[in-house]
């Protein structure tokens, strides 16, 4: 880049104001002579105290960007991205900028709220709120068992806490939306490597993505890297139901039938090994099981893959051939929710392929292609004098990772979308909701509602009345992200390893706390107060400990790199065999397919009803879950570009007389809703694809409410045999004119 | 997006009708002050007034009012705005000069100055033009609305203006009953003036229409805005049927069968002046909408 | 003696995936109301299933050389410097929105509450204080290079003079500073 000189803006006006007059005379369209380089281009420009503070970012909630938030003259003015983060590198996506201005959303909550029996929410104090819940925890504990309480949020930074918290009670169930999102992915990759593994995009030479859509579900990283690859030569194919926002900077759409990508990757796999394209001394030093998966996988040819997804033969040979020509510098992408996350009933299969696929052009832990990332390992609480509680002798009460239920899926996560059945059979009694919103973000929310509205005592802990706050007997306003300070964390970790924080940029402007006093405070009321002893920096400092890090130099900077960097070469895996697994053992004694291996969707639309479409979703960049709906910034986008649509085939729905723009009745056997539609060559014909983050029902919500609908009202709850992951890909819909 | 409301729609209206009741005015009274005096005076005493109220709207439409004096202690030559709003304020002075002149009484003490009076009438004339073409030229004069940016929108406008005028001179003596005595010589020099001005207007909209339509894909989208949708009913109910087909129809069937009859005479005036409105409004509207570039 | 700077754009449309980064990172960065935009991006759809694909056109005030808003500007608010930045002095606008009808590329907004017209001002605050402008810094994909045109060695400079830019609008003769990368 060109522009490294600085220029002091003094020096910068008299250079420039000689030419002014001369060419505004010479374009002959300034007669009155006000042309003077020092005007303001407007008000604003006026001199302010300004203040840049470092922290992290929480618009998505997942990736946890690296940000420098302004403050200007006592108000938050605007965020940039830490230049020194792994993660996002100084940028920031359209819902980092967006979600500070929801610190001055008016329908945040603004006091803790207590729901009366008439269904309406009444300011309670904290104390009394505090009291009220331990009293009633206490009550349920008493009279069935600890592990009848469950806590339900996405995996933040803070995630440790409320295991803490479950574990003292003595309940296993602290449950992510997992099992709604990513969990087939994770589970077939430790099946197959031991470990969720990276993609080292930026050097790769062969990108494929198959389903996943970093340009919209944005990790600012994995875009930018793709951006870097392609500059320097890098091919990127696309294999996706819809021309995502990725395919749009793609070299190569392959307009994928949905649910048979599997069919796709399993034919590329049976190229490569049946003209021994393969990384041979990878596989003998590194994999077990190749012969029986060579064995497996002869019956997959392109000529037999062909016809179930609609890809031409031809296609799959060369995209196979060139993806192992490649080798090691090629990858598919390890994905995230599109393809394979929790879509279909064989997505833990095709995760399982992508994984081998990898494995098989022997790219892990070599330059341009999956290595697992480094993960620094911060202090613990024990080290400083607050001992762990013990981790429950008990089955999660969804089955996660128990065997004969789902015994691929994980602890950590357990199966979000349980809960609701589980309450419903009385399995669960009382639950804690911290920021997540099951009611809107689970499959079918009438029965989603029917179960959490059984739960004899419902807490939510967020910043705005989300459905499921709507339906809790209690509403504790959590400080938003840049009102409070946070746990160290390591989520930046990649290549390098890094720490970073959350910290206060503003003063709460409510009667809100951080979730570490909420817990403190229930705490006590619960007899479990020795294990929450502690403040936030007490804490940050024990986790800082290994590093040599002080918590204020990691204040100042935002970001510190520490440890080591990552290094080309194998590292032993963490599964059974300590290889990467082509046949899985473990997966057979679980009763589940050892290899890879062809399994059609659940459920397929009628091809001879013109009417009948398969249900897609995905994600536009500018929203994050249901969290972001509700910004008055971001849905003014959603409106302006007439984002809030149903996509779909142009041929069909001109079969079905539909033009651009038109509202459409969309059913399914559990749900009905009307949607604009947007007509497009850009989606296979077999399906509509519905942007996922509307249809807010929540009333408190009062920019989203009623805006658009949702892919979660058309779909059954599912549980899928391996992690009891959603399959939320497997709906069939009616669509017609309205 | 729309910027300019129907105050600008107004403002160019009511410019157009004064101008056009200035030209009418001096036109004949060149030809024929005696004959036609009623035309003359009418035209007079109209001239100042509806520009008044347009500007006052045209005020109102700034997002800033009360800075509107910038525009007169400023002169940009490039700017048709700024260039119209001297012309505007001139013509604005002249026609109160000439409205007091075609006073009964002369308070201005002039009828012997004979060359003042010359002076008077020639910036009348002069100004007058200028504003008439001058509510064409400030739309034409954007190549960034395809709609506008056609050398035939000021001919159009022009020829509206001064129908316009016509058609408000005709409508104000017609509820006046002011000369009714003594109207058949002029009665018969406006039918025939106004037959001419919307014979004048059609031929000028059929160049507009088929113009823009084979022209540039942007043009050709722009007449398509105006022709159809939302738009489309107002053009061609509201300015070709009402506002230029019938009072054309009218005024040739007037001046063929040599018919009077002042409710005739009385509707056809006031459908020339919804049509003048209808046509700008639909013009204003549709032109903001419009894109030169296309996405 | 070297020329004094004279900023322009290069926007590479053939790695934009339309997230609109630029567009809420320009938002905050120029204290916008909530519908007021001086970016936006545009999208294209172009061939038919399964060959097809898609362009997004990130749009906005183009900082014409031969700028229309500067010509109608009646009262010389809106006006040209000569660092190539089309500027508004908004102490002399009184809000006609002429000149926001006369630009081809819809660039302009005006501020309801203040009564002025503004819009992109290529962030020139941060410009000067040798930052880059909001739009260029947040940007994951590198769409858009800013720079110095008179500086023959920089990045901007090379691509504009280069047969792969096009400017929008070429025969409006508004002669922008910012060059399109399309294909």
């Amino acid at each position: 880049m060109s522009f490294d000189k600085k220029i002091t803006r003094r020096a910068f006006i008299k250079t420039a104001a000689g030419g002014t007059l001369a060419a505004g005379l010479a374009a002959g369209t300034v007669s009155c002579g006000v042309n003077n380089e020092k005007r303001a281009a407007s008000p604003t420009e006026a001199a302010a105290d300004i203040k840049k503070i470092p922290t992290q970012c929480q618009g998505c909630g997942a990736n946890r960007c690296g940000i420098y938030a302004y403050v200007k003259n006592g108000r938050l003015w605007k965020v940039e991205g830490n230049p020194r983060t792994y993660n996002n590198a100084g940028t920031v996506c359209p819902r980092g900028h967006a979600y500070i201005k929801e610190l001055y959303n008016p329908d945040r909550i603004k006091q803790p709220l207590k729901r009366t029996p008439e269904g309406k929410y009444e300011p309670i104090s904290w104390e009394k709120a505090i009291e009220e819940i331990s009293t009633k925890l206490n009550l349920i504990i008493m009279d069935n068992s600890p592990q009848s309480v469950f806590w339900i949020q996405y995996p933040m930074a803070n995630i440790p806490l409320a295991f803490r918290f479950m574990h003292a009670l003595g309940s296993p169930n602290t449950i992510t939306h997992g099992a709604t999102c990513f969990t087939a992915r994770n589970a077939a990759f430790n099946a197959t490597i031991g470990g969720l593994p990276d993609n080292d995009l930026k050097n790769s030479r062969y990108i494929i993505c198959v389903g996943r859509n970093p340009a919209a579900g944005v990790k600012l990283q994995q875009i930018k890297d793709i951006a870097e690859a392609k500059r320097q030569g890098a091919r990127l194919i696309v294999l996706d139901p819809r021309h995502s926002e990725t395919a749009a900077i793609a070299d190569e759409w392959l307009a994928v039938r949905p649910a048979s990508d599997l069919a796709f990757l399993l034919a590329m796999l049976n190229v490569i090994i049946e003209e021994g394209l393969y990384d041979h001394q990878f596989i003998d030093d590194h994999t077990i099981g190749f012969d029986r998966l060579r064995d497996e996988i002869a019956t997959y040819p392109p000529e037999w893959a062909e016809k179930l997804c609609d890809i031409p033969k031809e296609a799959i040979y060369r995209v196979a051939r060139e993806f192992a020509s490649y080798k090691p510098r090629a990858l598919i992408h390890r994905g995230y929710h599109g393809g394979y996350g929790a879509g279909y009933l064989n997505s833990f299969q095709t995760a399982r392929t992508v994984a081998i696929l990898n494995a098989v052009i022997g790219n892990y832990e070599r330059v341009g292609g999956l290595f697992l990332p480094l993960k620094p390992t911060l202090g613990e609480l024990e080290k400083g004098g607050h001992p762990a509680p013990n981790i429950p002798e008990v089955e999660k009460a969804d089955g996660a990772g128990v065997p004969g239920r789902y015994p691929a899926a994980s602890y950590s996560d357990g199966i979000a979308h349980a809960v609701p059945e589980l309450a419903l059979a009385g399995k669960l009694k009382a639950g804690f909701v911290y920021h997540m919103n099951p009611v809107r973000t689970n499959p079918n929310p009438e029965r989603v509602i029917a179960g959490y509205r059984k739960l004899e005592l419902l807490v939510t802990i967020d910043c705005v009345m989300s459905e499921t706050a709507a339906l809790s007997h209690y509403v504790l306003p959590e400080s938003f992200f840049l009102e409070r300070d946070d746990h160290v964390d390591t989520v930046h970790s990649g290549k390098v390893a890094e720490l970073t924080v959350v910290q206060q940029v503003v003063k709460p402007m409510y009667d809100t706390k951080p979730l570490l006093d909420i817990i403190t405070g229930l705490s006590k009321g619960l007899g479990i107060g020795k294990y929450f002893n502690f403040t936030m920096d007490e804490l940050n400092a024990l986790r800082l400990k290994p590093f040599g890090v002080t918590l204020e130099e990691l204040k100042k900077e935002g970001v510190i790199e520490v440890g080591t960097r990552w290094e080309e070469g194998f590292k032993a895996c963490k599964t059974p065999s300590g290889k990467v697994e082509f046949y899985s053992e473990q997966l057979s004694q679980w009763g589940l397919d050892p290899m890879p291996r062809w399994q059609a969707p659940l459920v397929s639309p009628d091809p001879n009803d013109k009417h009948s479409f398969r249900l897609l979703h995905g994600k536009q960049a500018i929203h994050t879950h249901s969290m972001t709906a509700n910004n008055p910034f971001l849905m003014q986008l959603s409106i302006r570009y007439d984002m809030i649509r149903l996509w779909i085939n142009r041929r069909r729905a001109e079969a079905i007389n539909l033009k651009d723009g038109d509202t459409v009745l969309v059913e399914s056997d559990i749900g009905k809703g009307l949607v604009r539609v947007r007509l497009t060559e850009g989606l296979h014909p077999s399906a509509v694809w519905m942007p996922s983050g509307y249809g807010i029902f929540s009333k408190y919500l009062t920019t989203a409410y009623g805006k658009g609908i949702n892919y979660n009202d058309f779909l059954n709850t599912l549980f899928d045999p391996a992690v009891g992951h959603v399959m939320s890909n497997e709906i069939i819909v009616k669509v017609a004119k309205a | 997006m729309i910027y300019w409301s129907h105050y600008i729609t107004f403002y160019l209206f009511s410019a157009g009708i004064s101008a056009g009741a200035m030209i009418v005015s001096l036109t004949s009274g060149f030809i024929n002050r005696n004959k036609y005096e009623r035309i003359v005076r009418m035209g007079a005493y109209i001239a100042p007034f509806p520009i008044m109220a347009g500007m006052a709207l045209l005020i109102v439409d700034l997002e800033r009012p009360q800075m509107f004096w910038l525009l007169l202690t400023t002169f940009k030559y490039s700017s048709i705005m700024s260039v119209g709003a001297w012309i505007i304020s001139l013509f604005s002075i002249v026609s109160i000069l000439y409205f007091m002149l075609n006073l009964p009484k002369d308070y201005l003490r002039l009828s012997s100055m004979a060359r003042a009076i010359t002076m008077i009438k020639s910036a009348g004339f002069v100004l007058s033009t200028s504003v008439a073409l001058y509510t064409g030229l400030l739309l034409s004069t954007l190549a960034a609305r395809p709609l506008w940016n056609t050398p035939i929108i000021p001919v159009l406008l022009f020829i509206s203006a001064v129908l316009d005028g016509l058609a408000a001179i005709s409508l104000v003596l017609l509820l006046t009953q002011i000369g009714r005595k003594d109207a058949s010589a002029s009665d018969k020099f406006m039918h025939t003036v106004d037959f001419m001005l919307l014979y004048l207007l059609s031929l000028a909209t059929v160049v507009f229409l088929v113009g823009m339509g084979r022209s540039t894909q942007s043009a050709a989208s722009a007449l398509g805005i105006v022709m159809s949708g939302r738009f489309g009913a107002l053009f061609w109910f509201g300015f070709v049927a009402a506002g230029v087909a019938i009072p054309l129809i009218a005024a040739a069937y007037r001046l063929l069968m040599k018919r009077q009859g002042q409710w005739f005479d009385f509707i056809t005036a006031s459908l020339a002046l919804m049509g003048g409105y209808i046509l700008r409004s639909v013009i204003i509207e549709a032109g903001q909408t419009a894109q030169a570039v296309l996405y | 003696m070297t020329k004094s700077p004279k900023w322009a754009m290069i926007i590479d449309t053939t790695k934009c995936v339309g997230c609109f980064a630029c567009v809420a990172a320009c938002h905050n960065q120029n204290d916008l109301e909530l519908t007021e935009h001086f970016n936006r991006v545009e999208e294209q759809e172009f061939g038919t299933f399964p060959n097809f694909s898609r362009r997004f056109v990130p749009m906005q005030c183009q900082h014409c050389d031969n700028p229309p808003c500067v010509g109608v500007c009646p009262t010389g608010a809106s006006y040209k410097r000569t660092d190539g930045v089309v500027a508004i002095d908004a102490q002399r606008c009184i809000g006609c929105k002429y000149c926001i009808l006369s630009c081809p590329y819809n660039a302009r907004t005006i501020n309801r509450a203040h009564g002025y017209v503004h819009k992109c001002s290529f962030c020139i605050s941060l410009v000067e204080s040798g930052s880059m402008p909001a739009c260029v810094s947040t940007c994951p994909t590198g769409v858009r290079i800013f720079g110095d045109i008179n500086d023959p060695g920089s990045e901007v400079a090379k691509l504009a003079h280069s047969k792969k830019t096009s400017r929008i609008g070429k025969d409006l003769n508004t002669m922008p500073s910012i060059y399109y990368i399309i294909e």
